[in-house]
């Protein structure tokens, strides 16, 4: 029986199916679907071949970056692990902080749209990422200036403690 | 590892056409107001004293987060390890002064702090004096 496969080639990985908000299929290898909580929680209890999942609030432009983000992160921490275990020396967590500066280096729009999609999906890293992103943006700006950044409406014109 | 990078990992195909129904857009929505309230407060926690008194001129709705009483706690506990903590101090109206006056003050934790608890700095709000200078060296 064994003779009949081609050993070079490795099983087929488990993959789950992302559905977007707009209705694109994503299929994603299972381990890095689970790095969002949501999936994780309760990923056991669904059969297998219904692992399917209804992204209500991710576009499929977002949910591309956030894949993307987690195979990232999924193919690093092996690498890093391995590297750990060899004990050779290795910048890995160098080179995934580098790489994650390089990732959320977007506009705000998008920044916005991934934090939306990274509570949602409960990703803990990416979520922590993108809210020190905007805190980074925040940091020397004129109220003003962060405003306009981020789409504020001022509604505070009434200064109560304007001595005027 | 470079491989993991190329896009064309992600199998994309549209099945269901005109999508789930819902929140159908990209980008063009975007209110930093509108986030959800623990995701504001995380973002207010990181921010330096200075930062925060910018941020509190921004809308009613971050200076409501801001004011809380439990903020500066909170901000404290988020700041232990990192550059420093705001407090505020509150009075009551008087005769004088009819309205609430607050000032808040920031603390280097970097030396640790000295037991007299001596401010530092402190951060003058409003800062329409200092909005003002904004305003007029633009």
């Amino acid at each position: 029986m064994k003779d009949s496969f081609n050993p070079s080639i490795e099983p087929p990985k488990k993959t789950v199916t992302l559905v977007s908000s707009d209705g694109y299929d994503f299929e994603v290898e299972e381990e890095v679907a689970l790095e969002s909580q949501v999936i994780k929680d309760g990923f056991e209890d669904k059969a297998v071949d219904d692992r399917e999942y209804l992204l209500f609030n991710v576009h499929s432009d977002t949910l591309e970056l956030i894949i993307k983000y987690c195979e990232k992160h999924v193919s690093s921490r092996k690498s890093i692990s391995a590297a750990a275990a060899s004990s050779s020396s290795s910048n890995g967590e160098e080179a995934l902080k580098e790489w994650d500066e390089h990732f959320i280096s977007v506009d705000t729009n998008t920044l916005y749209d991934i934090l939306m999609a990274a509570d949602y999906l409960n990703i803990k890293s990416l979520l922590d990422l993108a809210i020190q992103k905007v805190a980074d943006t925040i940091h020397g700006r004129s109220p003003e200036q962060i405003r306009k950044k981020f789409n504020i409406e001022n509604d505070s014109i009434i200064d109560p403690w304007a001595s005027e | 590892m470079a491989s993991t990078d190329a896009s064309s990992v992600v199998k994309k195909k549209q099945r269901l056409i005109g999508g789930l129904g819902r929140h159908n857009y990209s980008g063009s929505f975007c209110y930093f107001d509108s986030l959800p309230e623990e995701i504001t407060l995380e973002i207010l926690f990181r921010l330096t004293a200075e930062d925060l008194s910018s941020s509190k001129c921004v809308s009613k709705l971050w200076s409501s987060f801001i004011s809380r009483p439990t903020f500066g706690n909170a901000h404290l506990q988020r700041q232990q390890e990192e550059q420093g903590i705001i407090f505020t101090t509150v009075a009551k109206p008087t005769n004088i002064i009819p309205n609430y006056q607050y000032n808040h003050f920031s603390i280097s934790l970097s030396p640790p702090i000295p037991p007299s608890l001596n401010p530092r700095k402190e951060l003058k709000i409003p800062f329409h004096k200092l909005i003002k200078k904004w305003r007029t060296s633009r």
